[in-house]
């Protein structure tokens, strides 16, 4: 099957403002600007197929969104060949637009003060879409998300895991081939996370629209795809199978402990290797494989008030996949 | 085009509902607006007790005159400023994105997003002010109507215009709100006869900062004492201020980059 995106050496600088520090700097730089060219993506080449779920990991300012922008249409590559439908994104061409979607944990487009309901006919208008579609899609979206209880509440009534499902269907009503989410589930609850990734997976089945995803979240990517573009300092550093790179890379789990009384470090060790202990809050690296065994010793032998068990922050399985720490500059640069 | 119709239909409903949501203030306003409107014109009345005539026109015509300024204040209270101001908010919280992914024009969408018509009694005191010059003046008819609802509609594009360019510059330098007051100049500025001002003034005026088309050119029409010059002179900047406030947006957007990742 030919691919629904090509991408080839993909470069994207940006030019960031330098302000020197002091208030004479702020007055300096007020009349006289200075300007920094700072890459964000270098040289990225990929494909992507129709109905692949695709999810993009790295650290803060790794030139994940930038990818995610220039696919989309909103920057313009510094250089590099981009084809996304057919299309060459930048020139936002109508057929395009009404074929892709985007969705930003952080930004919202539904209007504040009317119910999800008037913002859906404000997209249905800006979309062209049919009345007889417009009716059936909202139907099956209000469905799948049970949106029914919200969907004549103002917005700003509505608690933020609400207001995500109510974005995602205003997201979707034109029926796109194409989904771009970034950090679609960014502050949302355990429970909400996994809501809108089941919704993701089932739309994916449903529709067979590609969806290309970016998230802090490991558990996002673990539970949506099966093959991950790792981007760090604006590379292509890994582009394959998700479970294979996390079993391989990352094969512990971190075990947090909440004490209720001091233990020592040697105390711990004998569970699993310690990772960090600070006062009644420790954490330990388990094996991924054992982590309940070691857990269930664990409760068994010392006093805990609390423990949960955690994914490796993504930051630190990259960390370790690449052997060096993110690199700061390129990190400030383009966030 | 029935598109575009239907979804200032659905804007303007949107709108009124934000606005019902927070109903006081509709009565406030009427009452603040009859207060304003009234002691614009009673200090016109005490000028006109000293001299007969400003730059050349009466009393009435100048009445006139400040009807149409206080008319286009209130289209642009109602409509240019809550829609054009919040472009430079956009632009800074990358709210704009979202905006350009949509298969409408950008333009478009910020400019008709907040028509605010529940706030229309200002407009109706703006055109009731201009219709009693007229009729005082004895140039009630409709062909001055006619004529004067053109050069309404051409003056309406120059602010347009003017604030969308203003409005564009966020792109550039981001924060632009205070950039953006020049807009009101038309209401102090435009409150009197171009020809009332000295030569280099009347220049400024006509020709960079166009009261004397916004507001002097209609007045004229309405009282019948239009020119062919001015009335062409008025067209002209028109189709040139929209053209080149289109063009710049379309270079705005193009040099956009989101404010955050």
């Amino acid at each position: 099957m030919s691919p629904i995106i090509h991408v080839e050496k993909l470069c994207k600088d940006y030019e960031v403002h330098q302000k020197e520090p002091g208030l004479a700097g702020s007055f300096r730089s007020f009349f006289r600007r200075k300007f920094q060219i700072v890459p964000a993506v270098r040289d990225v080449s990929f494909d992507i197929a129709p109905g692949e779920i695709v999810g993009f990991l790295g650290p803060n300012g790794a030139g994940k969104t930038t990818t995610l922008k220039v696919l989309s249409g909103l920057l313009y590559p510094t250089s590099g060949k981009v084809d996304v439908l057919g299309f060459t994104p930048q020139e936002r061409k109508s057929a395009f637009l009404k074929s892709i979607t985007m969705v930003m944990g952080q930004k919202q487009q539904l209007s504040w003060d009317l119910t999800p309901a008037d913002s859906f006919l404000v997209n249905q208008a800006i979309y062209d879409v049919a009345d007889g579609d417009y009716r059936s899609r909202l139907g099956e979206l209000t469905e799948m998300l049970e949106l029914q209880p919200v969907l004549n509440k103002p917005v700003r009534k509505l608690s933020l895991g609400e207001r995500m499902k109510c974005e995602l269907a205003a997201a979707l009503l034109h029926a796109p081939k194409i989904l771009f989410l970034d950090e679609p589930t960014i502050g949302l609850d355990v429970n909400m996370q996994q809501a809108v990734r089941r919704f993701v997976a089932d739309y994916n089945k449903r529709t067979g629209a590609s969806i290309i995803l970016t998230s802090h979240y490991m558990a996002d990517v673990e539970a949506l795809a099966e093959r991950v573009l790792v981007i760090d300092g604006g590379r292509l550093v890994f582009d394959g199978d998700l479970s294979a790179l996390v079993a391989a890379r990352a094969p512990n789990k971190v075990l947090r402990l909440q004490l209720e009384a001091a233990v020592a470090r040697e105390r711990l060790a004998q569970f699993a290797p310690v990772r960090n202990l600070d006062g009644l809050t420790a954490e330990l690296l388990a094996p991924r494989g054992n982590v309940a065994e070691i857990a269930a010793r664990i409760l068994n032998e010392i006093a805990v008030a609390d423990i949960a068990i955690e994914d490796m922050p993504i930051e630190e399985v990259l960390g370790a996949l690449f052997q060096r720490p993110s690199a700061p500059q390129a990190a400030q640069a383009a966030s | 085009m029935k598109r575009h119709l239907r979804l200032i239909a659905l804007f303007v409903r949107a709108t009124v509902q934000s606005q019902l949501e927070y109903r006081s203030g509709v009565l406030g306003r009427l009452l603040a607006n009859l207060m304003s409107v009234g002691t614009g014109i009673l200090l016109l009345w005490a000028m006109f007790q000293q001299v007969s005539s400003v730059g050349g026109w009466n009393f009435d015509q100048v009445l006139v005159l400040v009807g149409v300024v206080y008319t286009v204040e209130f289209v642009v209270e109602i409509w240019f400023y809550p829609s054009l101001n919040p472009v430079s908010g956009y632009v800074r919280k990358g709210e704009f994105d979202l905006l350009l992914l949509k298969p409408v024009s950008s333009q478009f969408l910020v400019t008709f997003r907040y028509l605010q018509v529940l706030e229309f009694s200002g407009l109706v005191i703006g055109l009731a002010v201009i219709g009693i010059g007229m009729h005082r003046l004895g140039s009630l008819t409709l062909p001055n109507l006619l004529i004067l609802a053109v050069f309404l509609v051409v003056a309406l594009a120059i602010i347009y215009s003017l604030y969308l360019a203003l409005s564009t510059l966020a792109f550039w330098f981001t924060r632009i709100e205070e950039v953006a007051s020049i807009i009101w100049l038309h209401s102090t500025a435009g409150s009197f006869p171009v020809a009332a001002y000295p030569g280099w003034a009347r220049v400024l005026f006509t020709f960079v900062l166009p009261v004397a088309f916004v507001t002097n050119v209609p007045a004229q029409a309405a009282t019948g004492r239009l020119t062919w010059d001015w009335a062409l002179g008025a067209l002209a900047f028109a189709a040139t201020a929209l053209l080149g406030s289109g063009w710049l947006w379309g270079r705005a957007i193009r040099s956009y980059s989101s404010a955050s990742s």
